[in-house]
């Protein structure tokens, strides 16, 4: 699991005895986060990939400063969305953060470790909504909710306001609600009948 | 418009965003709408963070080719390579061996795993021993192995080869005390409250939170600190007033027969029984040898006997080392420091330096004139 104290340590292998085991941990960690992410913005899988090793790159490189960075998964996050607007500057003349409609994947949505009673149909319910939130609305409720970001750092990342941040994730809320409810409902009425 | 805002809340509240208020608000909401709580309750599980998949082909093929683009780039490197403290290191030297560093790390950090899941399961089984009954925690490495592990604390100690680290139940409670038989390197956590006490045979250490290694081998002649960063306090073993206190880039190297001259002090030689020192560097790279066991590399000071080298030798390979002749044991090698290679290799090398013939027979080498 990406634990703050596992990262940490990580960190410290790396930094302070150049731990190469560490390095590929942190590297297998994050990178597929990290190139979906690049992929929403700049859409090439190509130029994601090569923009998430390039960031891992100058880990290694810096690695002997490695354990003063406080917040990894940040700090990954935003290298990888500054690179992605300097390429995307290379392109265009100047270049803005656009959340493209790119399919931003959930690892596992539903992780309930009290194991609650939720049926089947309620959890494809759930999924199906949230593949039909509106494509930034999707990765500020990934963000939040796979990796683990405060909606400060959301709004920082995604250069918007943590009221937008609040509001986005809101929305998403209302609209996976909403398909809940109606299912729910369907699936009372389908019972009273019978 | 009361929807609109429980969606707001329960959002917030849901990764701990929402403020005491908030709660309040929420909880109240709840109470007045009992039609949403159902929503709440299916919706709630939705803020637990999902576990990761366990392992990622994609991802593991992306860091072969990531890797190969590392070695690929290695002029590049070189030059980015950015120096840290007193620390920095020549960066040729690693890109020649990188391929050998790389699966040497890969075979070490199998060995620590298979040790700290070992470790961490004698630590929960202790912890199932009745409470009166009370059974230290304790990791042992053979010779030629290594282990890191993480303290209750969040300290973290990387032990090197043919050594021993224990500490009880009780620790963190007042004092966080570890004893330790041979050698480590701490980073400790910062924790002014509980002081980290680390308990050698001949001396104390007292800590705030600072990073250091600990050479402290029954068969040495000294027990050595060697600070990195932070500031710590040595202590010699009842004598509590022969105390040093080291600044970074210090070490204290402290006789281990000081024990003995307590019990008869005849002070049969003229050395002073303990002192403060510079630490030392490595000419061609500027890296401070007394760490350098972390990075594979094996230190012969100068001055050193070759009957003290074979010490480190056998805690580094594994091996027994016999002398058939004395006056090669005590004559001096020239090298300050070598790379990781076989037994043999290094034994070869030490011939060009040395006149005296080895035989190896298994684990065992027998050295001759």
């Amino acid at each position: 699991m990406r634990k703050p104290e596992n990262i940490r340590l990580l960190q410290q292998a790396i930094a302070c005895f150049d731990d190469t085991q560490a390095y590929k941990q942190l590297f297998l960690l994050f990178y597929p986060s990290l190139v979906s992410f690049a992929v929403s913005i700049i859409r090439s899988k190509e130029v994601s990939e090569e923009i998430v090793s390039d960031v891992f790159l100058k880990i290694w490189e810096k690695r002997q400063q490695l354990d003063k960075v406080e917040n990894l998964s940040f700090y990954l996050f935003t290298a990888v969305k500054n690179k992605c607007l300097n390429q995307l500057q290379d392109q265009k003349n100047r270049a803005s953060l656009e959340i493209n409609d790119a399919v931003i994947e959930f690892k596992s949505l539903y992780h309930d470790p009290e194991q609650r009673l939720i049926s089947a149909e309620t959890i494809q319910e759930i999924q199906k909504a949230v593949q039909d939130l509106p494509p930034r609305c999707r990765m500020i409720f990934k963000l939040v909710k796979e990796e683990g970001f405060r909606y400060k750092e959301v709004a920082e990342l995604m250069q918007l306001s943590v009221k937008t941040v609040e509001n986005q994730m809101s929305l998403a809320f209302k609209k996976i609600g909403s398909a809940v409810k109606l299912q729910r409902q369907q699936f009372a009425g389908v019972f009273s009948k019978n | 418009m009361i929807e609109e805002r429980f969606w707001l809340l329960l959002s917030k509240k849901s990764f701990s965003e929402a403020s005491d208020d908030e709660v309040r608000e929420l909880n109240e909401l709840l109470q007045n709408h009992p039609d949403l709580r159902d929503t709440e309750e299916v919706l709630s599980v939705l803020a637990s963070q999902s576990p990761l998949p366990e392992k990622n082909d994609e991802a593991e093929q992306a860091f072969e080719r990531h890797i190969q683009k590392i070695k690929d780039d290695d002029d590049n490197l070189k030059g980015l390579i950015i120096p840290h403290n007193s620390d920095s290191r020549a960066s040729n030297k690693r890109i020649s061996s990188r391929a050998k560093q790389w699966t040497l790390a890969l075979s070490f950090m199998s060995v620590i795993l298979v040790l700290l899941l070992v470790f961490r399961h004698n630590k929960v089984s202790s912890e199932q021993v009745t409470k009166d009954k009370v059974q230290p925690s304790k990791l042992i490495t053979k010779p030629a192995q290594k282990a890191q592990l993480q303290l209750p604390d969040g300290s973290v100690v990387w032990l090197n080869a043919s050594s021993n680290l224990t500490y009880d139940k009780d620790f963190g409670k007042d004092l966080r005390e570890v004893n330790l038989t041979g050698e480590a390197f701490f980073d400790v956590a910062k924790d002014a409250t509980h002081p980290f006490i680390i308990h050698t045979k001949v001396v104390d250490i007292k800590v705030l939170g600072t990073q250091f290694n600990v050479k402290a081998y029954p068969n040495d002649a000294y027990t050595e600190t060697s600070l990195i960063r932070g500031s710590v306090e040595v202590t010699i073993k009842n004598r509590s007033n022969d105390k040093q206190h080291l600044s970074p880039g210090q070490k204290s190297v402290v006789r281990n027969d000081i024990a003995d001259e307590v019990a008869s002090p005849k002070m049969s030689d003229t050395k002073p029984l303990y002192l403060t020192r510079a630490l030392t560097h490595d000419e061609t790279d500027n890296s401070v040898i007394e760490t350098s066991w972390m990075q594979g590399k094996l230190v012969f000071h100068e001055g050193e006997t070759f009957r003290e080298v074979a010490l480190k030798l056998e805690r580094a390979y594994g091996v027994h080392i016999t002398f058939a002749d004395d006056e090669v044991a005590q004559a001096q090698p020239f090298y300050s420091t070598l790379p990781t290679e076989t037994i043999s290799q290094i034994l070869d090398d030490l011939k060009e330096s040395l006149q005296f013939n080895y035989k190896m027979t298994g684990n065992n080498i027998l050295i001759t004139k």
